[in-house]
């Protein structure tokens, strides 16, 4: 989401809104001059195709960032505990009992 | 940890869930916009009948060909389960939002 990507998106809705009010007047004028519906202005026509490919390229340039999606990618930012820690495995029975004792012989 | 070791299971157990569900409301969230914007313009041009729809495919094709090839640097697959195929199929979802808002725009240009 950067500033070029909503000015395209904001660009891309005022042109299609300008491209909708040509239109609301050239139809109006027609009917008032009580002539058949004519093909619309080709100029009409292609502002609304671009206005329609700059909002798809503005609204996909607008949107958040993917994220992938296999475990893999996922444990490169996550430590194996966290996902899989084996709590039933847990051994909380350590030898520091017998390393931090004092060295007496007669005990 | 699931314990199956049936096909499909060994398979989905190599995707992260949550990443898959956000690429998805992300996905959907621009097909959306498109679907919106398509149907603006398919009113405004006065499109009828099947030429609506074939601006809908066209645009949707656009659109996600432009998100596979822009939005997904690390390749198609990494991002989406299905890869290409699930990116071109269009939602079925996102068709009567663009009816919806294709009749509304000829109603107003038009009418």
């Amino acid at each position: 989401m950067s500033f070029t990507a909503k000015s395209l998106l904001f660009a891309a809705s005022l042109i299609l809104l300008h491209a909708a009010y040509s239109t609301y007047e050239h139809m109006s004028q027609l009917k008032a001059l009580g002539r058949p519906e004519d093909r619309l202005p080709l100029d009409i026509i292609i502002e609304s195709i671009l206005a329609l490919a700059t909002g798809i390229i503005g609204a996909t340039l607008n949107s958040a960032e993917l994220k992938e999606i296999t475990w893999a990618s996922e444990m490169k930012n996550r430590n194996i505990d966290e996902m899989d820690s084996r709590l039933g495995f847990a051994n909380f029975n350590n030898k520091g009992k017998i390393f931090f004792a004092s060295s007496n012989p007669q005990s | 940890m699931a314990t199956s070791t049936d096909a499909s299971s060994v398979e989905t157990a190599h995707f992260y869930g949550p990443n898959i569900a956000h690429n998805k409301a992300v996905l959907a969230n621009i097909f959306f916009a498109t679907a919106c914007l398509s149907g603006f313009v398919s009113g405004i041009l006065g499109l009828q009948n099947v030429q609506g729809f074939i601006l809908f495919g066209a645009a949707t094709l656009l659109n996600a060909l432009f998100v596979g090839g822009v939005k997904m640097e690390k390749g198609v697959s990494r991002y989406v389960m299905g890869g290409w195929k699930e990116l071109l199929v269009p939602a079925q979802d996102n068709l009567f939002s663009f009816v919806l808002v294709w009749t509304l725009v000829y109603g107003v240009v038009h009418g």
